[in-house]
């Protein structure tokens, strides 16, 4: 089993991101935009997304002949 | 209000303070299905990195007893009358939705083929009508001819991708989705969508693809909840 390292909960936390705030079951689309303060939610999540430009960087390089698993937390 | 992270198969006992800012998880039950939800609290969404991972956190614990369809991150509802109406109107795509994920979950992987980089170089992005020059009409079209192509090339490396992969990986064409990231991103991604059971065979089966294809850069995050496999789209409206 491949040894975890420092940059496994970044590459996780990009993959969850990837997957949580872009894809999943959308319930509705115009309720959830219409309610007070969702926008400021989803500004908030982008802001968040941009500022993890290194985290972005590790994502386009992945180590050659590594295979991490990263199943924790961040 | 309510926020709300998942549906599940069936009602569940109380998840005391597994919820975003540690509120309790409860069932929101609609014939079958039960949503998984907890009240919103007064300083609304926990929209930090720590909120996200709550929010799989909570998907996760269901996973270990039911089948669980994950709910985008920020979905919130007004009342529990509101949620069990929707839940009811789609209870036939759900219950299809979650025959699909039952006893599976999600593995992330990302591929970089450094071969591919010299052979097919993605433009770092769009070119811009004034960076071609010329007249505008023809600049514009050159630029999207440029760009189409570009796009056709990132669809034709997930694709490639994808046949190597199926090599190795024992899943069905649907549980296999590759794509390239837009805009300069070479790595291909790709989600797998395979049985609890299966992870030490998908390990083994990743560790020959290395071996076989050492020039090739892998690497995998997961088990996630199947946010790749159930359909956005699955009530029928748009996105957000």
């Amino acid at each position: 089993m491949p040894v975890q390292t420092a940059h496994d909960g970044e590459l996780a936390l990009a993959d969850l991101l990837d997957r949580a705030l872009n894809k999943g079951v959308v319930l509705w689309g115009d309720a959830t935009i219409s309610l007070a303060g969702v926008e400021l939610v989803y500004v908030g999540l982008r802001v968040l997304v941009a500022s993890c430009s290194t985290m972005e960087k590790y994502r386009s390089s992945p180590r050659k002949g590594s295979m991490p698993i990263a199943r924790g937390e961040s | 209000m309510l926020y709300v992270y998942g549906i599940a198969d069936n009602a569940f006992e109380v998840l005391r303070g597994a919820g975003l800012l540690n509120s309790d998880v409860f069932a929101v039950p609609a014939g079958c299905l039960a949503a998984a939800a907890s009240k919103l609290a007064q300083g609304g969404i926990e929209t930090t990195p720590q909120g996200v991972w709550r929010h799989e956190q909570v998907l996760r614990q269901l996973m270990q007893d039911h089948a669980v369809l994950p709910l985008r991150f920020g979905t919130i509802c007004r009342d529990r009358e509101t949620l069990t109406d929707r839940l009811m109107e789609a209870s036939d795509d759900l219950v299809r939705g979650l025959g699909r994920v039952r006893g599976k979950v999600e593995i992330a992987l990302r591929i970089v083929d450094e071969r591919e980089h010299e052979a097919h170089p993605v433009p770092s992005e769009t070119p811009t009508v004034d960076a071609i020059g010329g007249g505008r009409g023809t600049a514009y079209l050159r630029a999207r001819r440029r760009h189409h192509a570009a796009e056709m090339g990132r669809e034709a490396r997930a694709e490639r991708v994808g046949k190597m992969l199926s090599a190795y990986i024992d899943v069905g064409a649907e549980d296999l989705v590759c794509s390239v990231a837009p805009e300069g991103d070479h790595a291909v991604s790709v989600s797998c969508l395979l049985g609890r059971d299966q992870l030490a065979t998908l390990q083994a089966a990743l560790e020959r693809f290395q071996s076989d294809h050492p020039a090739i850069g892998l690497s995998w995050t997961g088990p996630w909840t199947p946010y790749s496999f159930v359909a956005p789209s699955l009530f029928g409206v748009g996105l957000p």
